[in-house]
């Protein structure tokens, strides 16, 4: 309990020191152990700016407003987000500007004081990738792990219970995952890629998200045809990276002693029927 | 009489007229032009399985969607298929990120290091040549009509997948040109989302549609998307007037389109949102585009077959 207790002076205080985001961000780039890239189109400011005041830190994988809805009623002001915020990946407002939900999503923020610094460029490039260290760990698979880094060794599994297990696994509550292949094919080594090269892999399955179905897919169902032993897995972009912000928060949270830091999960919001 | 390939496709560069425009896409990626038709398919995507039945249906000539070898890169004749090429649909914005991402020299997005030797690797990948080979083997022709297709309005893959919904007799425009691109709506028998969820799926034979929203939303207006969903086409669909449900193929990227999509609904906004797949939600405009060959040409048959989706859920 007194752990809790000097927490809960530690959180207090931080409303008479001021912290702003900026003082956070600082922190996050001198921790970093890489050079900080000033031209990343990424890495920046999307809501607020460094004198913005913060309460409280959320990592998640998307700025979403379901997330922004939660970081306001646990009182946390900034929110570090791996993905864009206002949609597209360079968070253009140009095409959006005549959109009513920017006009909503902007206007929800600042009458929150919300603050938004995307971490994207600067969370893979950290060695290790904090994103795939938050996955290697989110799954329990960090003994699994074989020597290239993106494969995984794993006990005997099938190629349906290695899905129903990321998906009970998985933080952003997916409920869509996709597969091609037998479904009771054994699997033991799995690969993990983002696009059709990587599909011609010697794993038992390889896990693969935000796919163009017009080439994996189609690319799979041949290899299905022509009888190869190999199965496929689709997650959404959430599954794949949201768990990897929990890490995100793990190596903040020690930097900024002063609020709570706190990783909230971005719902994958797709379902089956 | 006889015809070859190249007639067939001079038939349709005619018929386009000057709308016909050459772009990287719309070539003979496979076969020699100069071969005599004896039948042609026309499908999505041609499947390994779906050459396999032309051939043993004596059916010779391909016109396809998707390139054979999956990549939509550019790829000259007789070699494999690299990464994803640039958009080819104009899409708005993709200009602008292309700038950005050029000015920031930022990697691309996520995603494992070193993939100039898997590249390599994929040359001699066994479903490729096996691939390569087979229609080399049996002297089939395909040719991909893709950009061409794309830009002949009223939209063919949109007029498709709304008669194989049933919905075409509800259409309704609010304003530019009916059957356009994204354009319009449907009056669709009220339901809840999920309702007309599970019915959708059965109609149309998806294995793993997914659905976004309240399952509970009542839905009786839905505009129609389909294929790859852009973050521009997304907030076409969703500013249709009156619309409560979305259908689109697949969202390009999860990450911009799906967040999208999501936070309208977390807004307060009733809406839902069902993505067919991709298979799912192009295949019948290979029907229509079989209709429309036979059209002009009539010596030799012309069949529409499609692949059907080629996934499933675990559930």
């Amino acid at each position: 309990m007194a752990g809790a207790t000097l927490a809960a002076t530690q959180f207090a205080s931080a409303q008479t020191a001021k912290l702003t985001a900026g003082e956070v961000v600082d922190r996050i780039k001198k921790n970093l152990g890489i050079p900080w890239n000033a031209t990343t189109f990424r890495d920046t400011y999307k809501i607020g700016g460094p004198e913005s005041p913060v309460t409280g830190i959320v990592s998640t994988f998307g700025a979403n407003l379901s997330v922004m809805q939660k970081a306001v009623k646990a009182g946390l002001s900034m929110i570090v987000t791996h993905e864009p915020t206002f949609w597209s990946d360079a968070d253009l407002i140009d095409i959006i500007k005549d959109d009513p939900l920017y006009h909503y999503k902007l206007d929800y923020a600042t009458r929150n004081k919300l603050v938004v610094w995307r971490m994207h460029d600067h969370a893979h490039a950290h060695k290790p990738d904090l994103i795939w260290a938050g996955w290697v760990k989110g799954l329990g698979w960090e003994k699994y792990v074989s020597a290239n880094d993106r494969t995984y060794i794993l006990p005997p599994t099938t190629l349906k219970e290695l899905a129903l297990y990321l998906d009970k696994t998985l933080p952003s509550g997916t409920k869509s995952i996709r597969c091609i292949g037998d479904p009771n094919l054994p699997v033991t080594r799995v690969a993990s890629g983002r696009n059709l090269a990587s599909m011609a892999t010697d794993a038992d399955a390889i896990i693969n998200s935000d796919t163009r179905e017009y080439d994996c897919y189609e690319y799979q169902r041949d290899s299905v045809h022509m009888g190869i032993k190999r199965g496929y897995i689709n997650i959404t972009h959430e599954a794949s990276e949201d768990v990897g912000t929990q890490e995100v928060a793990n190596w903040i949270r020690p930097l900024v002693p002063e609020v709570e830091v706190r990783y909230i999960p971005t719902t994958d919001e797709f379902w089956g029927v | 009489m006889a015809i070859t390939a190249q007639q067939v496709v001079d038939r349709i560069q005619q018929k386009l007229g000057s709308g016909w425009k050459d772009t990287p896409s719309d070539k003979f990626i496979s076969g020699d032009p100069k071969s005599e038709v004896k039948g042609i398919l026309t499908t999505y995507s041609p499947s390994l399985e779906l050459l396999e039945k032309a051939v043993a249906s004596g059916k010779n000539m391909i016109i396809t969607r998707e390139s054979p070898f999956w990549s939509r890169a550019v790829q000259p004749h007789g070699t494999s298929p690299g990464f994803v090429g640039p958009a080819f649909a104009n899409h708005v914005y993709a200009e602008a990120a292309a700038a950005a991402m050029a000015k920031s020299g930022a990697p691309a997005a996520g995603g494992p290091p070193g993939q100039a030797g898997a590249m390599a690797a994929f040359e001699k990948d066994a479903v490729n040549v096996k691939k390569h080979e087979y229609i080399a083997a049996n002297n089939l022709i395909v040719f991909r009509l893709f950009d061409n297709w794309n830009a002949l309005q009223p939209d063919k893959q949109m007029q498709g997948l709304a008669k194989a919904l049933g919905w075409e007799k509800s259409y309704k425009v609010a304003s530019g040109e009916p059957w356009a691109t994204n354009n319009g709506s449907f009056a669709v028998p009220p339901s809840t989302l999920k309702e007309a969820a599970i019915a959708i799926k059965k109609k149309l034979g998806s294995r793993s549609m997914r659905v976004a929203g309240h399952p509970d939303t009542r839905v009786s207006r839905a505009s129609l998307g389909h294929g790859m969903c852009w973050l521009a086409d997304m907030q076409k669909l969703c500013a249709e007037p009156g619309v409560d449900l979305v259908i689109i193929g697949e969202p390009q990227w999860e990450n911009e389109v799906a967040q999208y999509f999501f936070d309208q609904f977390d807004s307060g906004r009733k809406i839902g949102l069902i993505a067919l797949g991709q298979e799912v939600s192009e295949a019948p405009g290979s029907g229509e585009m079989a209709a429309w060959l036979k059209t002009f040409v009539s010596e030799v048959p012309v069949q529409w077959m499609p692949t059907g989706d080629p996934s499933w859920m675990p559930y």
